[in-house]
């Protein structure tokens, strides 16, 4: 896809969050279970609202929450079970939930996760999260050749 | 029903009752209501007059609509009873609903869903599932939209360049959903060269038509795309390439050269080579100004207004046929 496409139609992104992984953490947050009950709701409030402004702007695809259990699932060859490996304990990236938006350019996808990230954790400060911004890989446009 | 044809209709009814006093957007909606309608009827009890059925039923659900809303708000009746009978008014004003859908306070993307729903006739659930969007995440980004030109006079002129924009961005989305968007740019575009004697309009028709016309040749099966040169090239639609390539030359015969005429030539020149050799991106590249990776429009001008590259260039594009 060429810069033109960027720039003038509307491309789709993923924001991607994670329990852990990515760059170091700004802001040295206690584990999820020990926020309060009102601390949590708030959190779940600004991405609620987050998702309502983003309907609102028409930029809302999608939003969804990941439970942090689960595991790794592949084949293992004709008439045997897959084979799991899980729950995540290896693994130094997990991701906890996603919003997909159908945005302009890419500097509306940053706008948008830096509002995202600043998130109210303990205390009803921003947490700072890390944020990963991904576009999705669209069709190529119909005139390249 | 015939779709399509019911859709050509659309932007013309939109014009009938915008010239009655409804404004666009609520005028907007009582077609997308009527038809609804339509469909749901016409199979069994299809109408004589088509335009003027659909100009009557989307008149009756304004006039509702303003009633609903007048009572609502307890406000005095605007709009008296119902239009007379009798031939629909002749004025069209499909052309000034491109200038109105294209207009340069909206952004790209609201101007391509609202021209799909306001000229295409489309509805807002195949606006969605063509871009891959809830049906409520179009259905906000169409009514912003519409508040966004609410206070455009409806009869100012327009700029074609605006329009050519927008349509040239619908085509590049190509085939998504249930609806071939390639092909209702090019349906589009027809109906405006139809309106408006304007040569980049012809140029983007024949860019169109040109790119069309190899399109079963640009996937393999598994969905790959084929680049030009390993295209099977007996795939190509003939009868498209000669039509655009005829419109072209029409088109630059009138030495006004445009972004989308010398895309369009570009475009020519490979669909007219028999072998992929006798065109290669160096030859083009030394008949036009500018390569085929240029935007179609430059930033800061229109594309009607780009400085044309030297007259002898695109004659002998139109010679190469």
């Amino acid at each position: 896809m060429g810069r033109r496409a960027k720039e003038n139609m509307m491309a789709k992104y993923l924001l991607l969050k994670h329990y852990r992984g990515g760059p170091a953490p700004v802001v040295d947050l206690p584990p999820a279970d020990q926020w309060t009950p009102q601390e949590w709701d708030a959190h779940m409030q600004f991405m609620r609202d987050f998702g309502a402004r983003l309907e609102e702007t028409g930029e809302y695809v999608d939003a969804q929450a990941l439970a942090p259990g689960g595991a790794f699932v592949r084949y293992d060859g004709e008439g045997r079970p897959p084979v799991t490996d899980g729950p995540f304990v290896e693994t130094k990236d997990l991701i906890a939930g996603w919003y997909i938006i159908d945005v302009e350019s890419w500097d509306r996808a940053v706008q948008l996760a830096g509002e995202l990230s600043a998130a109210p954790g303990p205390g009803g400060k921003p947490i700072h999260e890390w944020l990963e911004v991904r576009p999705f890989l669209g069709d190529s446009p119909t005139v390249t050749e | 029903v015939n779709e399509p044809l019911l859709r050509d209709l659309v932007p013309a009814v939109i014009g009938v009752l915008v010239r009655r006093g409804a404004d666009f957007a609520s005028a907007e909606d009582a077609v997308q209501d009527a038809l609804v309608e339509a469909v749901r009827g016409w199979p069994d009890d299809p109408p004589r007059d088509p335009k003027g059925w659909l100009v009557t039923v989307a008149w009756r659900k304004f006039l509702d609509a303003v009633r609903a809303d007048t009572s609502r708000r307890q406000r005095e009746v605007r709009i008296e009873g119902q239009s007379p009978p009798g031939p629909t008014e002749t004025v069209d004003d499909t052309l000034q609903l491109y200038f109105l859908c294209a207009h340069p306070s909206l952004t790209p993307a609201s101007a391509v869903a609202l021209t799909l729903r306001a000229v295409g006739g489309l509805t807002t659930r195949q606006i969605a599932q063509a871009y891959l969007v809830p049906e409520s995440t179009m259905a906000q980004r169409i009514s912003r939209a519409k508040r966004t030109v609410s206070d455009v006079r409806f009869h100012q002129p327009g700029d074609v360049a605006t329009v050519l924009r927008v349509l040239y961005l619908v085509f590049n989305e190509g085939y998504s959903g249930d609806v071939d968007l390639a092909a209702e740019a090019i349906r589009l575009t027809r109906q405006l060269a139809a309106m408006i004697d304007h040569e980049e309009v012809a140029g983007l028709l024949a860019l169109m038509l040109l790119h069309h016309a190899r399109r079963t040749a640009r996937t393999s099966p598994d969905g790959r795309l084929v680049p030009l040169a390993e295209q099977d090239r007996s795939r190509w639609d003939t009868r498209l390439i000669a039509e655009g390539v005829s419109l072209l030359q029409a088109a630059l015969a009138r030495d006004r050269l445009g972004e989308f005429q010398a895309q369009a030539a570009i475009a020519a020149l490979h669909a007219d080579a028999r072998w992929p050799a006798s065109t290669g991106p160096s030859r083009s590249a030394r008949r036009m100004d500018r390569g085929p990776d240029s935007p179609p429009w430059p930033s800061s001008t229109r594309p009607c207004r780009a400085t044309p590259p030297p007259r002898r260039t695109c004659t002998s594009v139109t010679v190469t046929r």
